[in-house]
């Protein structure tokens, strides 16, 4: 699912946390409360300038018990000024969803496929002693595919797979307080705009519904030797 | 509230039911609609109506609100899951005669699709399904989003004030009364049979 990467789990400078020239590896653990379900994720990240992404989560829908496994790859840039308070990070984010599975009792699998391009901006505006205040966003443009597949019953009655595919755009905000360089908690919210995809026929959204408004927390940790350049 | 009403003491429960005057209306999650039961036989409940048809969402599949339908393998009868639908906080609404299909229902909500499909593991159980909302014959807009019911533990013993079981007999009179926001009461009344 493309907000495994573009919610609760991006992992760099543009996402609110510390700058990977600081520390060069990061794992992250996040939360994600959407209309109707929550997420939780976690994610490991490495890079300098170049950074690579890797995250798995889980989002849950208790009211239908439905759940999805999200499984998440994200590549980027982070680009700096020499001052270390202005970045942009361009980046390519894949994602995968595997369920729900039996939706409803119905015997129907649904599985999400979806690849997103899309630019992030960090600043610092605020740098006391060990203490940094990092203002992020973000917007990508998602290309999502849905599949579903009907249980046996329902296809030796006539019922086919199918797919469905959308285009939207994902705007993410970020706030982060950074200690140390080393830890991180990030507040953020993402609203999709665009969507235009009949959910009714691809079970839950979770996410993706037009303009929903979802609200995320994440804590990063940063560990790894500094680059000569930047000690 | 435009209606409210109650329905017939039926195999351990009764309903309670209410229509606000506009459809529109959509009951949110947090929110709850009180009402109090009365008896002619002395016991007095609170309840709590939730929507009938969920989930509490406009887009997608939607099912009745705490109940869900098991149908039996060939050679079991429903009636020896009892325990067991029981034991998850709910009861059998009915039962078939060949004992084939029965409809459970919850005291509780959000809990009908988890429940159900943890009842397919029961032993006889060929599958489960979620079901329709339940329809009282004189409910109106049964079938609305804005449409709220609630199912009330029900028994014929002696009265037990708020011990959240409905003590009634037949020949009493069931009372749900609805307060309105105006301080205006809305009531309902059934015979017992």
């Amino acid at each position: 699912m493309g907000a495994v990467c573009a919610g609760s789990l991006r992992a760099q400078v543009c996402a609110g946390h510390s700058s990977l020239h600081r520390a060069p590896f990061r794992v992250a653990v996040g939360a994600e409360s959407f209309s109707y379900a929550t997420r939780l994720a976690v994610s490991a990240t490495g890079g300098r300038a170049v950074f690579g992404t890797a995250a798995i989560g889980r989002t849950h829908d208790a009211e239908l018990d439905a759940s999805t496994l999200d499984i998440g790859l994200e590549a980027g840039a982070e680009l700096g000024d020499s001052a270390g308070r202005v970045f942009l990070c361009p980046l390519a984010a894949l994602s995968w969803s595997i369920g729900p599975e039996d939706f409803l009792l119905l015997g129907s699998d649904y599985k999400y496929f979806e690849g997103a391009v899309g630019l992030g901006a960090a600043a610092v505006p605020v740098r006391r002693g060990r203490v940094a205040v990092h203002m992020a966003g973000g917007l990508r443009l998602a290309r999502l595919k849905a599949h579903y597949l009907p249980g046996a019953e329902r296809r030796a009655n006539g019922a086919q797979p199918y797919s469905e595919r959308d285009n939207y755009w994902l705007l993410s905000l970020a706030v982060g307080l950074v200690v140390k360089e080393v830890l991180s908690i990030r507040p953020s919210v993402s609203v999709p705009l665009g969507v235009e995809t009949s959910w009714d026929a691809i079970a839950v959204p979770f996410g993706r519904e037009n303009h929903e408004l979802s609200l995320g927390i994440a804590v990063g940790f940063a560990f790894g030797r500094r680059s000569r350049a930047d000690r | 509230m435009d209606a409210i009403g109650v329905g017939q003491p039926n195999s351990g429960m009764l309903y309670v039911y209410g229509s606000p005057a506009d459809t529109s209306f959509r009951l949110e999650w947090d929110q709850q609609v009180p009402v109090e039961i009365t008896t002619t036989g002395g016991d007095r409940e609170s309840a709590v109506l939730w929507r009938s048809l969920c989930p509490y969402r406009e887009r997608g599949y939607h099912f009745g609100c705490s109940r869900f339908v098991v149908v039996m393998r060939v050679g079991y009868h429903a009636s020896s899951l009892a325990g067991r639908v029981a034991a998850i906080g709910g009861r059998f609404e009915l039962i078939s005669v060949s004992g084939f299909l029965a409809a459970v229902v919850l005291f509780s909500r959000g809990e009908e699709v988890d429940r159900a499909r943890a009842a397919q593991s029961w032993p006889g159980v060929a599958y489960t399904d979620l079901s329709f909302p339940f329809c009282a014959p004189d409910a109106p807009d049964c079938l609305s989003g804005s449409h709220l019911w609630a199912p009330v533990r029900a028994d014929t013993g002696a009265a037990v004030l708020g011990d959240a079981v409905v003590q009634v007999r037949s020949g009493d009179t069931v009372e749900v009364a609805y307060r309105q926001p105006t301080g205006e009461t809305v009531r309902a009344r059934r015979a017992v049979q």
